[in-house]
């Protein structure tokens, strides 16, 4: 039996304004959502992974320096003064990129979730409105 | 200004030929006191890089691009763009823009101011059936506002790369993310257009250092206002040169020990702008379903800065 948009339900069989192809359900609305939550467990995972791989290349490419810096900032002045001052926009431009890859990863993650979990579109038949005598 | 190959290469010829045709009929309905000032701040050779943005991330998103909408969109934001340069030549008593002279000191002061109002009644109007862009270009008028206020307020402060980046992405940024959000009709690719924005001030800044006048030069006066350019940010990085670049003087020893050490600085100013145009090519890679226009256009910004 399919459910009509007014709410009241028939039993024969015919093409309309039906729930089951307006939303994709499938018959089973449990185990579409179980599907749902599957993929969103499995992105979630691979967002964290891709964040944390990304931020272990940035500081790896980044922390042997800034420890260089942070070692010469601390000799006598001119040299010290300005190992300082690269040290802090060092340091700022860590934690910016670091903000920026997590952003980045993290709205990567909700585009994949949701091309993951988008119902397929069925081809419609073009709209039909039935004939309505008032008596 | 982009050569016509460029402009073909992203794609955008037509698209910057019925910007240049709208431009002109919207030219021939302005008020008969402005029609002059209004025509001068659209002569010389604009560069078109802002609507080269909103064409490039409006073809990047969607599959079936509307041209007029994407045209009339432009439009609205060469208004407000050339708005901002009327508004900063005034400021800065600017005698010459794009190789001729400036609207005030060709018309004078009050032309000038009332043209800029008038370029921002229009871009409004232009969006008048659109609350979506009404509402962008709202934002952006707000942003360019406080980035002026915020750029001459840290003017001779011991700041840094990452200070520079703030500056540019509220100045330039803003514009170029406006450009972006309108392009697309989303924030999808909003991020995109503000690293494109804060890699064109850079080289701007950085072409100013080299002489270049291209970009519309200007290096020196940065220099004896106390601008925070980047050449400047790591230049200062030198206790020594951080005190100089602190006083407030027009002594021309001190700008020009200045002035060298900004021009020492420009690998390094280059290599933070290598870094920027990779974020923002990886930006056009993960959010454009087509990103080789806004990768085109990444590569030629990142070019400014040597010629």
């Amino acid at each position: 039996m399919c459910i009509h948009a007014n709410g009241l339900g028939c039993t024969e069989p015919h093409e309309g304004l039906a729930l089951p192809w307006m939303y994709g359900y499938s018959g089973m609305y449990g185990s579409e959502v179980q599907r749902m939550l599957a993929t969103s467990s499995m992105v979630g995972a691979a967002t964290a992974f891709r964040m944390g791989l990304g931020y272990y290349e940035l500081m790896a490419e980044r922390w042997p320096y800034l420890m260089g810096l942070a070692t010469e900032a601390s000799a006598d002045p001119p040299r010290g003064g300005r190992a300082e001052a690269e040290f802090r926009d060092e340091l700022l431009a860590l934690a910016h990129e670091s903000s920026e890859l997590y952003w980045r990863e993290l709205r990567r993650g909700v585009d994949d979730l949701d091309a993951f979990t988008r119902p397929e579109e069925h081809p419609r038949r073009p709209p039909r409105r039935p004939y309505r005598t008032k008596p | 200004m982009p050569s016509l190959d460029v402009i073909a290469q992203l794609g955008a010829t037509e698209e910057i030929g019925l910007l240049r045709d709208r431009i002109a009929t919207w030219l021939e309905s302005v008020d008969e006191d402005l029609r002059d000032p209004l025509a001068w701040a659209f002569s010389g050779s604009p560069k078109h890089f802002r609507p080269l943005t909103l064409f490039a991330c409006h073809r990047g998103v969607h599959e079936r691009p509307r041209l007029s909408e994407a045209v009339e969109l432009a439009f609205a934001v060469e208004l407000a763009h050339n708005m901002s340069l009327i508004i900063d030549d005034v400021l800065d008593e600017s005698q010459t823009r794009r190789g001729l002279a400036t609207i005030q000191c060709r018309f004078g002061r009050l032309p000038a101011l009332m043209a800029s109002g008038y370029l921002v009644a229009d871009a409004f109007d232009a969006f008048a059936e659109d609350p979506f862009a009404v509402r962008q270009l709202a934002e952006l008028l707000r942003r360019l506002g406080a980035a002026e206020c915020l750029q001459w307020r840290l003017r001779r402060q011991p700041l840094g790369v990452e200070d520079w980046r703030r500056i540019a992405g509220e100045d330039t940024g803003s514009m170029f993310e406006t450009c972006a959000v309108l392009g697309a009709r989303s924030q999808r690719l909003r991020q995109y257009g503000h690293l494109l924005g804060v890699l064109y001030h850079g080289c701007d800044d950085v072409a100013d250092q080299r002489g270049v006048e291209a970009l519309g030069g200007g290096g020196e006066e940065d220099i004896r206002d106390g601008i925070l350019t980047l050449p400047a940010a790591l230049a200062i990085r030198d206790p020594r040169i951080r005190e100089l670049f602190g006083r407030d003087d027009e002594d021309p020893r001190r700008l020009a020990i200045l002035t060298e050490a900004c021009r020492e600085q420009l690998d390094g100013a280059e290599s933070v702008l290598d870094r920027i145009a990779d974020s923002a090519r990886t930006e056009a890679a993960q959010f454009a379903a087509e990103p080789g226009p806004l990768i085109a256009l990444v590569d030629h910004v990142r070019l400014l800065s040597r010629r």
